[in-house]
């Protein structure tokens, strides 16, 4: 997989949240996003998975334009903020009614996903029930459970305990291969020289520094 | 594709209708004082009189969509607007706007991503706002039967006695076709094409903007008489079962079924240049 930023501009009513940034994105790599609060890591994000279109410029995922090929990626898994599950749902039957979209994994898959994350696959609590850390986790639950090509995890640690950031890192790292592309931002500067070997920071919209992290294995 | 249209029309039935149960049992209080309010100013009336007048499931329709005449300036007189009239097409339109692109701020794109298609997601609103203002109807009639069964007849051929008593109607002639493609058919095609407008300017605008321009529309139409307001049809004391200066009611439904086609296309074209947040 292959994704490529070109003069990626995006304005959002008068303000320039993405400065002609141009990126290229290679499978078996796992890509740090950091930055400040505001920085455009988000909106970065935003832009690869289509949810919002370039102002100027494009993103292109193995030379298919987002937006004007396809307006989503073909086989991606997303967590921006918290994503919208139905809230008077278990979690278990959130990630089904998700599964059953494309229909690639079975129910025994949704529940390794869950206990992987922590989450017990046997609870009725509904989603609304649940406690921050708990939706994080569901979220990425969703976002790995099909085994996507590009997975992107948009501040995957909040709210989430030390366990569970294990946990979280675990899958982070089994989830890596040849392949697939992950992203990933944070604000915990040791998280993503524990993860990434490419670390791209933003600031005001724009790549300011690109450099590799040689991790120890 | 089939999968991804059924899971996003039931994951908008759910959150917007079945976790809206409140609103809708709102709803229901709403029509039960509307009911009763009209069966017992019926029974009042007729209380002393020899005839035996009891209220029918299409009395209370009539008493429901009856509206009121066009404003005119000569007559010096100001406009009377049915309350029952504008509260019951005001608040559809507002729960339609309060929900029309509320899951997208709310991380819907979790499933955008998996359909993989925004025009999908659109068709699914489409049909959500439909689905969401035939039950609106449909909990009326049922409020109506119900209130029929205990304290009326359950009849669905108006009464000319309280026709004539209450609104000096006279339902000589009338067909029941007429009179429940009038009352029941017609209003609904128009509220479902409404609301699908609605949506659509939600696409560009916010939901209140878009709210206020619905119900701009909804006063206008009371003012004026004109056949390019739809809600003219919507008014028994406008059409009086027939139409709008020469154009008919069934004219009138077809032209609802186009608005719906037209938005469906705009809303299609609209969406793909959209940002889902």
């Amino acid at each position: 997989m292959k994704i490529c930023i070109e003069n990626l501009t995006k304005k959002i009513s008068k303000n320039v949240v993405l400065d002609n940034i141009n990126l290229d994105l290679f499978g078996g790599n796992i890509y740090g996003f950091v930055g400040r609060n505001g920085s455009g890591k988000t909106m970065l994000m935003r832009a690869i998975c289509g949810l919002i279109l370039p102002s100027q410029g494009c993103v292109k995922i193995d030379d298919k334009i987002i937006g004007k090929d396809m307006s989503f990626p073909p086989n991606a898994g997303v967590l921006i903020e918290y994503p919208g599950f139905i809230s008077s749902y278990s979690g278990f039957k959130n990630l089904k009614i998700i599964s059953s979209i494309q229909k690639k994994i079975s129910d025994e898959d949704i529940r390794k996903a869950m206990i992987e994350v922590g989450l017990n696959p046997d609870e009725k609590k509904n989603y609304r029930k649940y406690s921050l850390g708990m939706k994080q986790k569901l979220g990425i639950a969703a976002a790995v459970m099909e085994n996507p090509k590009l997975l992107i995890l948009d501040e995957p640690f909040n709210a989430l305990d030390e366990e569970s950031v294990n946990k979280v890192r675990n899958i982070i790292l089994e989830k890596s291969n040849e392949d697939n592309i992950i992203i990933i931002s944070c604000h915990d500067y040791e998280e993503i020289n524990m993860l990434c070997n490419k670390i791209i920071k933003l600031d005001s919209g724009k790549v300011v520094n690109i450099r590799e992290n040689f991790i120890e294995v | 594709m089939k999968n991804g249209f059924s899971v996003i029309i039931k994951r908008f039935i759910v959150e917007g209708i079945i976790e809206k149960w409140k609103l809708f049992l709102f709803v229901i209080l709403l029509f039960v004082s509307i009911d009763f309010i009209f069966v017992k100013n019926v029974s009042n009336i007729f209380n002393e009189s020899e005839l035996n007048v009891k209220v029918g499931i299409a009395d209370m329709f009539m008493n429901l969509f009856l509206g009121n005449p066009p404003f005119s300036s000569e007559e010096n007189q100001g406009i009377n607007i049915q309350m029952i009239w504008f509260v019951f097409h005001s608040l559809i339109f507002s729960f339609v706007a309060y929900y029309a692109t509320n899951d997208l701020k709310n991380g819907s794109y979790i499933f955008l991503i998996k359909i993989k298609s925004k025009i999908m997601w659109w068709l699914c609103r489409v049909l959500w706002c439909a689905v969401f203002v035939l039950i609106y109807y449909f909990l009326f009639f049922i409020v109506s039967c119900a209130f029929a069964c205990l304290f009326g007849s359950i009849s669905f051929t108006p009464n000319q006695n309280i026709a004539g008593a209450f609104w000096e109607l006279d339902l000589t002639g009338l067909s029941n076709y007429q009179f429940w493609f009038s009352v029941f058919f017609l209003p609904l095609i128009i509220s479902i094409a409404i609301s699908i407008v609605e949506v659509t300017i939600c696409l560009v605008l916010k939901p209140i903007l878009s709210l206020i321009i619905v119900i701009g529309y909804i006063i206008v139409s009371e003012f004026y008489s004109e056949p390019y307001l739809l809600f003219n049809y919507i008014m028994i004391l406008r059409d009086n079962f027939m139409g709008i200066k020469n154009i008919n009611n069934e004219a009138a439904f077809f032209i609802a079924v186009s608005i719906i086609a037209f938005c469906s296309i705009i809303g299609s074209t609209i969406i793909k240049k959209k940002d889902m947040i």
